[in-house]
Formats: C-alpha cells, structure tokens, sequence
C-alpha cells in the first residue's frame, strides 16, 4: 500500500486523487511506535526531493517530513532552500524538525539565498529561536533590502538573546517597516529581561527606544514598561 | 463622553517625580478639554488637535462576515469610516460604493494590500475578516502600528499564533476583539444557569461540533484578474488557483476555503470558535487552556480537562451540544455575569472599549483560549492520541511530536 | 518643545527613582512607588496617558492600599475622569474602595458620575448598601434604576436577600414586583417562602412578578403552594401565564413521569371547582396519569368539566396525546372544541418527542387533510419547517403554486433552507425550490433569504 502510495507520488500533481497522501498519512499513523519503519519512510519520502516529481508532490513529501523528518533528511530539504518553488515547502520541514542539524542547514542557506526566500529563511530560525544565528541576523538589520532588515529585526526579537537586544538597541532604520519592526523587537527583548528579573537591561533599552521619538504608541508601551520595572 | 468641566488636581508631593512623569505626556499635549479617556488620535496623529467623539476605522477581507461587520461598524454614529481593503476587486468596489453610499462623498479609499492601510496614521481601529490563515499576521502588524482590532473568530491557524497575538496587544495597549457574537448571544440557555448557580458546581459541558478541515489538491483554474492571488494565499503554502479553494462559503466538507487545512481548522475552529466559547464561558474556564486533553478511540471522543477538575468533552456519544452536567440540589452563590459594554451588541462593546480602553467582552485571549481548545483536539484527532498541555510553556510537554503542530512555517515573504 | 528633550528629562528623572528602587527596598515600598506613577499619569493632560493610567489601576500594584490611594482621587479628578476611575476600581474588585466611593456618591450631582457609582458599587459594594441601590430602583430616572437593578443582583452578601426582602415588606406594589424580580435574577432560594406569599397578593403585579419569579428557583416542593397562584390569579391571561410558570417549574423534574407527581399530589386539597380550575395546569405538564384524569373530566356529563378536560388536553406539551385529539376533532359536539384540538395537533405535530421526522410530517399532513379553513392550513405549513428533512421540502413545493398557500409555503422552504444541514446535502433540490420561491413569493426579506441561501451564504435574523 505504502510503496503504491510512493510510487503514485512520480506522477502526483495538482488535481490528483488523495489516495497516496492517505496511504502515506496512514504509514506515518501505524509507525509511531517503529523507529525502524518511520526512517524508512523518511529515507523514502526524502529520495523524492532529489528526485523530478512535480512541485506538488514535494509538498506532500514536506509536510509528512515536518511530521516525521529527524536530522537524516535535512540534506534534502536544505537543497530545495534556494529553489524558488521549493524553498518554502522545505522549511516548513525544517523549521519544526527539531534536529539542531535543521537549524544549522537555515543558517547554512542564508548566505545563498536573497530577496523573499532569504526573508523566509530568517523567519524560520527567528520562529525557531535560535540563539546561536543571532551574530549573522544582527548585520542583516541594516541590509539594503528592507524586507530582509525587516524580517532580521523580527527575527532578533524572537531570539531576545543578549546579542539580539544589542543588534536591536543599536540599529538605526531609515524604512518605516523596517523602524517598526527594530522597535517591536527591542519591546520583545525588553519583556523577556522583565520577566527573567532583568530590569536594569531592560531600562536600557527602553531608554533607547525612547530616544528616537518614537510614535505615540510605542511611548505607550515604553510607558508600561518602565512602569512593569518599578513595580515590585 | 461628558465634558471635561473642572480642572486637572494641580499639587502633589512628588514635585520631581511628577516632573518627570509629565515629560513622558505623549506629544505636544492634549488640551486640557480632552475627554478624559477617549484616545486622541481619533482624528488625526499625535500632533494635531483634540479627539472627536468618532473612531476612524478601516476595513480588511469584506467578504461575508466581513461586509456583515463593516455594516454594523458603518452604522455606527460614533464610526468615521474610511477605508477598505480585499484582495478581490470586487469586494472591494462593493465595500466602497457602501461606505461613500453611506457618506454620500467618494471619500473611502480602496486598498489591495493592507500594509498601506495599516500604514495610516488617521486610523484608529480596523476590522479584520479575511480567511483565518491571515488573522495573527494582520492583527499583530496592526498593534505594532498602534491599531486597536476587532478580528473575526476563529482568531488564529494554529497554536503559537495565539500568544504572539496577545502578547502584541498588551504590548502596544491595544484594545483587540475577536469575533463570536454567539458566546454571549446564542448561549445564554446554558450560561445563565450555570453562573446563577442553578446547576451547582459545573462537573463538565459537552460540545457537539465538527468536522476537521481536510488535505487540499485541487487543480489549477483559469486565474481572474479579479483576485490578487498571490496575496490571497498570503503566508500559506502556494498552490494554483481553484475557485472552490478560495470560496468564501460558510461550508466545512469541501468547496470552501474553510474546509482546507492551509486556511482553516474546518467545523472544529469556524463553529467551534462559538460552542467551545459559548461552553468554556458557561463553565467558566475561558481565562484557562485545558492541561490536558483525553483521546478516547473506542468512541473517537475528546476530554479536555481544565485546572480545577472541570472537563469539556468534544463529540461524546449520545450527549447533545452544550449539555452541561452540574451537582443536583446543591446551592451555590450566583456570580455576576459579564456583558457587553456600550451599546450595539459585540461591535458596539468593542468601539465602547476603544473610547475607554477598558477589556472588550471576547477581549484576545479568551478568543485564543478558545480556538487553542480547536487546535489541541484536532492535534489530538490527528495524532489518535491524548495530550498534555502546558499552557504557561505553551508546549506540549516532552512530546517532540506534538509540538511539531504548534506552528507552520509561513510562505516568504510574510513572518509573524 | 522637542519630544526628545522631553524624554530626556524624564528618563533622567526615572532612572535616579529605578536606582533608589533597586538598593534593596522592600516589595511595599516598590509598590508605593509604582501607585506614585501611577496617579502622576492619571493626572496627565494626555487622555492616552490616562488610559494608561487606568490600565494599571485595574490590574497593577495590589493591595488594600494600593486601593485606597487609587480611589483617593476619585475626589479630585472631573467628571469623566471619576467616571473612568470608577470603572477601573470596579474592575480592579477590591472593596476597600467603597468608602471613597460612597462618598463621591453623596457629593457629585453628574448623572453619569452617579451611574458609575452604582455601577461600581454592584461589584465592590455590601449589604449596607442595599437601601441606596433599592432607593434608585424607585427612582423616577430610567438609567439610574436598571443601573441600580443590576448592581444590586450582583452585590455579595449572604445577608443581602434578606435585605432586599425587609426593603420589599415595606414598598408600594410596584416596587415589590420589582424586587422580586431582583431575588430571582440572584437565585435567592431562602426568598421562596416570601415569593409564594406574593403570589396571593391583592396586587396582579406583584403575583405575576412572584409567579415569574418561582418559575425560576420553586422545586418540586414548592409547587403545590405555587397552584394557590394559579387560583388566585384572574381568569384570562394572568391565569394562563400563571399556569406556564407552574409548568416551567415542574419541567425542571429531571424525569419526565415525575414532572406531574407535585400537582397531582396536591389536587385533592384543593375544593372540587378548583381542582376542574387546575385540569388547565396538569394538561401544560402532561405524562400518564395526568392524561387519565383529563380523559375521565372529557368523558363527563358535567359541561364544565368536559369543557376544562378538552382545554387540558390541548394544552399537552408534546404528540403523546394525538389519538386522542383527533378523537375529539372528529367526534366533539362543539365547534370550539373540535378547532381547538386541531390547532393542538398542529401545534404539537412537529415537536421533538421521541418520534422520527417522517413520522412528524405525516402527522402534520393528517392534520391538513382534517383542516376545513385556511388559516389552520397556513398555520400548518407554517409548522412544517420544524422538521428538518427534504421530505417536508418536496411537501411544501406544490403549495407554492395555491396563491392562498404560497407566502407560507415559501416562507417555509426558506426557514428549511436556512439550515445548512438540510440545505447541502440536498442542494440541487433546494436550488430548483429557493429558484420557485423567486420567483413566486412577494416578501422580500423570504426572495432575499432564498438569493443567499442558493450562495451558500448565511442570514442573520434581525
């Protein structure tokens, strides 16, 4: 049934009945106990990244992946990284696999990719929190494309690690998404420090926040969180 | 909001610290006649004059629930509106002609992409009713421009998506309602007993709802030049255009965006956002998440189990919607009820709670409290297993698994 | 002045108070200082700033003190400004706020100061406040007196109903109906006793407010006293409704062959005349034994009680008894009975009883065949969307085509259709019937339903 359903997936495009997916759907289902049958499905699933199968059919094999994928599939979704058509569907994978080889094949693709996928990419690691791309993510608030200093600065306020608040604290945007975005971020690093006990951090960079007249909602929750630090 | 007839208290022992609290006054200063809760930006940026009595709202997705919501917030005397915003050409004519119909001017602007709406300062409030893949997105993005937001159920896609929402609003302060008109209104049948305290302590409440949405691959169509596509599909997964894909019919078995896991949880989060609303409100848990969720696969039903011992069954065999199981003959002291404020129904108690900054009565998190009783039961569903839920982690704890269904990675260029 | 100067400044100001903050002072003391800033915005000339202000007040610096210093000010501020602090102390819920409360209360004149009063008051207030909040309720301003209403339903107290019960014994008529229903809407069951002598007042509003009034909180041992209601209520319709209180009463007998058990326990003490006067009420609650004594009063010589036992039957509340009102369509002597009973049967045709949906629309269509007016017929089809299968759509269609019939029918179709259940897995042959409705009926809220329904789109009822 399962090899039916894979060997179905050559020829799966958009308006092909569900069946395989089902079938595929229902292996996963049956082998959650079998360490040995989910890596052969994850060792299956993956050979049809490499392989030519339609852009939907890699869809379907992605979001099994996210599901299942330990850090044996990673080679072939950071592959599909940089394809425009792919890139997506493969860190939907990669960015719920848990695998720290998952994060490091993100951080690995940032440096071959630009425009949206290089947007997506840092969007993962910052959903992903990962601490240790925080020193890469930190250049990229000034990139000349202000999606990417837009998406970086989202990102560093995900990380909330002492070198993303710094990166944060420090950058001056012109772009007003990309000022919104800087200034979001610095908010989230700023509770996280209130919340671990770290008002005088936090201080900091509300200090900093206010320093570049910033609109009056931001005053506002600036306002709110001096407040939070003075409270016991 | 009454006139501001006798003057600010003038002294105060902390001379110095009053000094520098007043150097926080946001702006150049309101005039002293200024309501004293209404915000001031009610017309206008920070630098101009005093409030009005209007609230300047815009509008984004006016399909179905959305060209209901624009017309209860367009009837509205204390509603300036001014904008709308849809990816469909159509739609979006037709949510003008109303507006400038109502106004007897041209003066609403059409938007197909609602950054540029969002990037105005006039706006006080917007009202988001696109397909639900898109709600966190626009909501969030809408706080950190200083927005507050009525935002149709069922508030979020998927789990994580919840506590980013709410941890935007109570950033930026701002007021964000969801959207279930029903909790309050459809359910007062089964509220009111168990808060008056006619049924006892409340053991557990049933809620009959379904289905789960399903995998989507339907073939490509023509595409009009009447949809942004692109746009339309947003930060889900790109597929190719099909009508049924994007139909915005009230369906959950197909033929409706709200049947397709990329947009929607299907029956489980579009009516489960009202009976699990309706239900968690009349046993009183909407300020919780369940900590644990039972699978039962003899009879493929659902227990969520609440702090406190109360429990919320999904689809119980032989038990009928919103059937609540008390403590007979016992007497316990009835608690006030809460309500809507203002006037108007749940859009009226968000405009009230925009003048007043107060909570609204579907205030965010209960919305998300709601809809995350949606998405553990269908992780649950899907896994064909119980769960424990950490609600303050927002994890499933030590269940690897589980935790990959708190999110989806978002389709570039969009991030939460 | 250059907004970064200004921040500046009170950043500056700030972090010498977050430094003398942090050496070391205690949790109280962080709190006072926190209520300091606090109040600092509430005086603000921002009303964002305000708002601010009263976002922490609801949520922030708890304690008593933290309280008192908050509702300190409530003196000082103007009007709108006591109006969002009340609001905000109200929702913060403690009530070492009352006093400053109470005392704005007795010194504003502001109509809306006064209405957040006693807004707040309903959640922060005690029993001491009853006489106040029951002094409003009698007041002559409308909004004052549902604010007052509704504060004093939600005031804490176990002393509080019997409160409200001594400010009860010693109103006008009016004003008693009125704090009855206050004791109802707090589920004051220790008021029961006062609600069932009520109910014999010499005053009509103030025995429907106590019927209405038990409806809600009388258990089964209550019922009996409540049937004196019934007796004193006048014939007509204050009887009627007294009779349905007495029903909604007993339907919260969790089984339904005990619903009856207090009435029927109760009759024989009761005068002859007055338990024919009852038959009514047991007719409302229905089950077996009910059933036997209302067919032995049909089957008597006696007119009046014959007349009281047709009337109880058609007052059954499901289909259980549809043999033998169709007995009574085709065999009563009067007219009045015969209408009667049929309109019952129609009435009762579609009701959810145990019975299946086929089951239920043959019935109605029994009762159809035996309607000699066309009222009954549109009544009937008016019935017919209470049972939700394509069966009663294809039932309905040939009545679209009767001018006499056809708003009814159409207005049926589009009540079925409005349910989605029906409606989709039938959606070819709901299209073809809304498309017939279209084009049929002259109601246009019915053609408008129809264009939604065959879009797949909702109707919200108005």
């Amino acid at each position: 049934m399962l090899d039916q359903a894979l060997e179905a997936l050559k020829t799966y495009d958009w308006g092909s009945d569900l069946a395989p997916v089902k079938a595929i759907d229902e292996a996963i289902l049956s082998s959650a106990d079998d360490g040995a049958a989910r890596s052969e499905l994850e060792k299956a699933l993956a050979a049809v990244l490499d392989s030519d199968a339609s852009r939907d059919a890699k869809d379907v094999v992605c979001r099994r992946l996210m599901q299942i994928g330990t850090a044996a599939c990673v080679p072939a979704l950071a592959k599909c990284l940089t394809d425009e058509n792919l890139s997506h569907m493969a860190r939907y994978a990669l960015e719920r696999i848990q695998a720290p080889e998952a994060a490091k094949s993100l951080r690995d693709a940032l440096d071959s990719v630009s425009g949206n996928l290089k947007v997506g990419v840092i969007g993962s690691l910052g959903a992903r929190k990962d601490a240790d791309s925080a020193a890469q993510l930190a250049p990229l608030l000034g990139d000349s494309d202000t999606k990417v200093a837009r998406a970086a600065a989202i990102a560093l306020g995900d990380i909330q690690t002492v070198t993303a608040a710094k990166a944060l604290g420090t950058a001056k945007p012109s772009d007003e998404s990309v000022k919104i975005a800087a200034v979001d971020g610095s908010l989230a690093c700023a509770e996280a420090m209130l919340a671990e006990g770290n008002k005088g951090e936090a201080m900091k960079l509300y200090k900093g926040l206010l320093a570049n007249s910033p609109a009056k909602h931001v005053k506002l929750a600036v306002t709110r969180g001096m407040l939070a630090c003075a409270g016991k | 909001m009454g006139n501001n007839s006798k003057s600010l208290r003038n002294s105060s022992p902390h001379s110095s610290r009053r000094e520098f609290i007043k150097k926080t006054s946001l702006g150049a200063g309101a005039a002293i006649s200024a309501p004293y809760v209404i915000t001031s930006n009610a017309l206008g940026a920070d630098d101009v004059p005093p409030a009005s009595d209007r609230i300047v709202m815009g509008g984004v997705g006016i399909g179905n629930m959305g060209r209901g919501d624009q017309g209860a917030f367009l009837g509205r005397k204390d509603v300036q509106y001014v904008a709308v915003c849809d990816v469909r050409t159509n739609a979006r004519e037709e949510a003008k002609r109303k507006v400038d119909d109502k106004y007897q001017n041209t003066d609403c602007t059409e938007y197909n992409d609602f950054r540029e709406l969002m990037g105005r300062t006039d706006i006080d409030a917007i009202h988001v009713a696109t397909p639900d893949h898109w709600h966190a997105l626009m909501v969030i993005e809408a706080c950190r421009n200083g927005k507050d937001v009525y935002c149709q159920k069922p508030e979020t896609r998927t789990l994580a998506e919840g506590p980013a929402m709410v941890q935007a609003a109570r950033r930026y302060s701002r007021v964000v309602s969801g959207g279930s008109q029903r909790v309050l209104q459809d359910y007062r049948k089964t509220v009111e007993p168990c808060w008056n305290g006619e049924l006892g302590t409340i053991k557990s409440i049933n809620v009959n709802v379904g289905p789960l949405s399903q995998d989507c691959n339907l073939p490509a169509e023509t595409q009009p030049d009447t949809i942004d596509w692109d746009l339309w599909l947003g930060p889900a997964p790109w597929a190719p255009y099909n009508k049924a894909r994007c139909d915005g019919n009230f369906g959950t078995s197909g033929g409706s965006w709200r049947s397709y896991i990329d947009y929607s949880g299907g029956g489980m989060t579009d009516w489960g956002a009202h009976h699990f609303g309706g239900a968690t409100f009349a046993i009183d848990v909407r300020e919780l998440q369940p900590e644990e969720v039972v699978y039962h696969e003899d009879e493929n039903y659902l227990t969520f189990r609440y702090p406190g011992g109360k429990e919320l069954t999904h689809n119980k065999p032989n038990t009928g919607n919103m059937v609540v199981v008390g403590t007979p003959g016992e007497k316990i002291d009835a608690k006030p009820l809460p309500s809507y404020k203002g006037t108007g129904g749940i859009y009226g108690d968000f405009i009230e709670c925009v003048k007043t900054r107060e909570k609204p009565f579907r205030d965010i998190e209960f919305g998300i409290n709601t809809v995350a009783v949606s998405h553990l039961g269908i992780i649950a569903y899907q896994l064909k297993r119980s769960l424990k839920w950490d609600a303050a982690a927002q994890q499933f704890p030590d269940d690897a698994e589980a935790n990959r269904f708190l999110d989806r990675a978002r389709r570039e260029p969009w991030t939460l | 002045m250059n907004p970064t100067r200004h921040f500046l400044v009170f950043l500056l100001a700030f972090f010498s108070l977050f430094a003398s903050l942090r050496v070391g002072h205690a949790e109280q003391e962080a709190n006072s200082e926190l209520v300091s800033l606090i109040l600092e915005l509430l005086a603000d000339e921002d009303s964002d700033v305000r708002a601010l202000a009263l976002e922490q007040i609801r949520s922030e610096a708890p304690g008593e003190t933290s309280t008192q210093k908050f509702a300190a000010q409530l003196q000082q501020l103007p009007a709108d400004g006591q109006v969002g602090l009340l609001r905000a102390l109200a929702a913060r819920g403690d009530a070492s706020a009352r006093p400053a409360m109470i005392k704005l209360f007795s010194s504003t004149d502001d109509p809306a100061v006064i209405e957040a009063t006693i807004n707040a008051i309903g959640l922060v207030g005690n029993v001491e406040d009853v006489p106040m909040l029951t002094g409003q309720i009698a007041g002559s301003d409308d909004t004052l007196a549902k604010a007052a209403s509704e504060s004093l339903i939600r005031l804490q107290g176990d002393t509080v109903p019997a409160a409200i019960v001594a400010q009860l014994r010693t109103s006008a008529p009016e004003m008693q109906a009125k704090l009855i229903g206050v004791l109802a809407r707090r589920r004051a069951l220790d008021t029961i006793p006062t609600m069932l002598d009520a109910t014999v007042s010499t005053s009509a509003v103030v025995r429907q407010a106590a019927m209405t009034g038990l409806s809600e909180l009388a258990g089964p041992d209550d019922i009996a006293a409540m049937l004196k209601g019934v007796m004193a209520a006048q014939r007509g319709k204050e009887r009627e409704t007294a009779e349905k209180r007495v029903m909604i009463a007993c339907q919260r007998i969790k089984r339904p062959e005990q619903q009856a058990k207090p009435l029927l326990d109760a009759m024989p003490r009761f005068s002859g005349p007055d338990q024919v006067i009852l038959l009514s009420t047991l007719g409302r609650i229905g089950g077996n034994d009910a059933l036997a004594i209302i067919e032995s009063a049909i089957a008597n010589s006696d007119a009046v009680k014959h007349d009281m036992g047709v009337r109880a039957l058609c007052n059954w509340p499901n289909a259980s008894v549809a043999e033998q009102l169709i007995k009574q369509i085709k065999s009563d002597v009067h007219a009045g009975h015969k209408l009667s009973a049929l309109r019952s049967l129609i009435r009762v045709a579609p009701l959810a009883d145990g019975r299946d949906d086929i089951e239920k629309l043959d019935l109605l269509k029994q009762a159809i065949g035996m309607c000699q007016r066309d009222t009954e017929i549109q009544y009937a089809l008016s019935r017919t969307s209470a049972i939700r299968i394509p069966e009663t759509l294809r039932f309905l269609l040939p009545y679209t085509d009767q001018p006499k019939f056809a708003e009814n029918a159409c207005l049926a179709i589009v009540e079925l259709a409005h349910h989605r259940s029906v409606r989709e897995p039938n959606k070819e042959e709901f299209d073809a019937a809304l498309d017939k409705v279209i084009a049929t009926s002259k109601d246009a809220i019915v053609i408008d339903r129809a264009n939604r329904y065959k879009e797949g789109k909702t109707w919200v009822r108005p």
